[in-house]
């Protein structure tokens, strides 16, 4: 029978309603290392009622290996059965003897593998213990159809290209990501003069695919490319930044109180009219389109640790 | 550091050869290589000629066979035992089943471990090296020195001169449309504004700096089916070498060889115009 999975990034959010529809979770990348999972998104899943997850991991620097070992053996204390979907040969050669624990040949490799003479990709399969090859091109599943490969076929995209500078951080994959590419889901991009269209997903280049119907496909992967999924990754962005400015304010508020404690000392008054007028007008200054509003929430953060100060002074 | 160039005729080895470069590789034209339209020797016969003139003036000579399929199999692995057999000192090898065909053939030539095999930490190369002897290993183009650091322990390294590299992928295999240095789409502006990002030429020399100094041995000339632009590509690394010699830090290098490669620049402007590629 065939399986049905799902794709997601660490930063996609997708309810349980939707998750239902589908037997198997990816979680993870297999091109950026900024999306290598955490354990608490592989509880989140399980918390969700998701059965069978999968790990998808991307190509490893040495400083990423160790983190994504950890990663696996953390895993499995919470999944006695997990799988992993691995393109590092290193990484690949590490895990094979680990118990518990089911290997998928990812992408770009499996692209690379898959060109090689069957009798020895076989040897290589088994060597590995590898269980599926991860493909999206119908092309080598059909050349293959008669050498007992089982294959987990993603679609509607088909991997082109990858570049570890990553389009919209414009620096290293392993440098500290501010998660740019939450901004959009895919991004379609079109060479002028010309009609066909590549697609940029995180860091990597894809066209389109379809889903195939071939015997050797023991599962296909879905990664969703619609507008409702894009409103969601934008949530999951106001959800990022709304964590920044709440640990931003609270560092506000702990440093106004040290204030407050000097003035105490030195019986200054709390209210302070003419710095309050030169902290507003600073914010308001900073930005034409949203400069009242700016303001108006300033009033009540000066407000609130106008109150914070004088909790401290009775 | 020593160069090492790829050549595809006598007429260019012998350029090469008088320049001064230390390794030389090139490929066949019936065995996949990666680079489409390099000029290449007629036949394994002229390549064993060309080993000889190399080994004269006590050189190296590898054989590249780094993109096969399984269509190419058995004619790759017949032409590496006879090109060892004729004192070739090693190939550049990414398929993992022609590297297992080659350790149970039980000859052991100096192996290189192409950019293509997606190497990128110390547990992979050690796997290749453990395994299937690898010597060598070419790193990739989107990998970092600081990301190197373990790899270049565990095996001696070469790296390309990045900054004059066509490619953008993070290491030359990509499946975008490309049919070598005119169409290269990794170039192209797409939406009017965008192109794939890579390492900026700042980056890209002080990144050379670091490679010399944590170890790396090889910079290498990727081959161009243009060998007019071979030949320039190849002036440019031998002077940058020579900054790289000269230099007492890392900033002295940048700013002596950044002043240097905006020079080629001006070289490179006038090939694309006559030769019509994306610089």
């Amino acid at each position: 029978m065939l399986e049905k999975a799902i794709q997601l990034t660490p930063l996609d959010r997708i309810s349980s309603a939707e998750l239902k529809k589908f037997d198997r979770v990816y979680i993870g990348s297999n091109f950026c290392s900024n999306l290598i999972p955490k354990i608490s998104d592989i509880i989140r899943l399980k918390d969700l009622g998701v059965k069978k997850i999968t790990v998808s991991t991307p190509l490893l620097t040495d400083n990423d290996f160790n983190k994504t070992i950890k990663l696996i053996k953390e895993s499995l204390k919470i999944i006695s059965k997990i799988e992993i979907s691995a393109n590092d040969i290193g990484l690949i050669d590490k895990i094979k003897e680990i118990k518990g624990l089911d290997i998928l040949l990812a992408r770009p490799i499996s692209h690379d593998w898959l060109r090689m003479n069957p009798k020895s990709l076989k040897k290589f399969l088994k060597r590995f213990r590898i269980k599926y090859v991860e493909t999206d091109e119908e092309y080598m599943v059909k050349r293959l159809k008669d050498a007992k490969i089982n294959f987990s076929f993603h679609y509607p995209l088909e991997y082109l290209s990858m570049s570890r500078i990553c389009p919209f951080e414009k620096k290293i994959n392993d440098a500290l990501c501010e998660y740019r590419c939450l901004n959009k889901n895919i991004v379609e991009l079109k060479e002028t003069g010309r009609n066909d269209v590549i697609y940029l997903k995180n860091n990597a280049y894809f066209k389109k695919n379809i889903p195939v119907k071939i015997k050797n496909i023991k599962r296909t992967v879905l990664f969703i490319m619609d507008k409702k999924f894009e409103i969601n990754k934008l949530r999951k962005k106001i959800d990022i930044i709304d964590s920044k400015i709440s640990s931003l304010l609270l560092k506000r508020f702990e440093t106004a109180k040290k204030i407050g404690e000097i003035k105490k000392k030195k019986n200054m008054p709390v209210k302070d009219f003419k710095r309050e007028k030169e902290v507003l007008n600073k914010i308001s200054s900073k930005t034409e389109t949203y400069g009242k509003e700016l303001k108006e929430i300033y009033k009540k953060i000066i407000e609130k640790t106008r109150e914070i100060q004088n909790e401290n002074i009775f | 550091m020593n160069i090492q160039v790829g050549v595809g005729s006598f007429k260019e080895l012998e350029f090469f050869l008088k320049e001064g470069a230390r390794e030389f590789y090139c490929g066949l034209s019936y065995i996949p290589s990666h680079v489409e339209g390099t000029s290449n020797f007629k036949n394994i016969y002229e390549i064993i000629r060309a080993n000889h003139i190399i080994k004269k003036e006590k050189k190296n000579f590898f054989f590249t066979a780094n993109e096969i399929d399984s269509s190419a199999f058995k004619k790759t692995i017949d032409t590496i035992l006879k090109l060892h057999e004729n004192g070739i000192d090693g190939f550049i090898i990414k398929d993992l089943s022609l590297l297992e065909e080659i350790k149970k053939k039980n000859i052991r030539p100096f192996l290189i471990l192409s950019t293509l095999s997606m190497c990128l930490n110390s547990k992979s190369a050690l796997f290749y090296k453990r395994n299937y002897y690898i010597k060598r290993i070419a790193l990739c183009e989107q990998i970092t020195p600081e990301e190197s650091k373990k790899i270049i322990k565990t095996a001696e390294t070469e790296v390309f001169l990045k900054h004059r590299e066509s490619c953008r992928n993070f290491n030359g295999l990509c499946f975008l449309s490309c049919h070598g240095p005119k169409t290269t789409p990794c170039l192209k502006k797409y939406n009017e504004t965008f192109t794939m990002p890579g390492f900026s030429r700042e980056e890209n020399l002080r990144h050379l700096y670091r490679y010399y100094k944590y170890g790396t041995k090889i910079l290498k000339i990727g081959r161009s089916p243009l060998g007019e632009l071979s030949r320039v590509i190849f002036f440019e690394a031998k002077n940058i070498i020579d900054i790289l010699k000269n230099s007492k830090n890392e900033e002295e290098f940048l700013k002596y060889s950044l002043k240097f490669t905006k020079e080629y620049d001006k070289i490179y402007k006038k090939l694309s115009i006559k030769y019509g590629f994306i610089c």
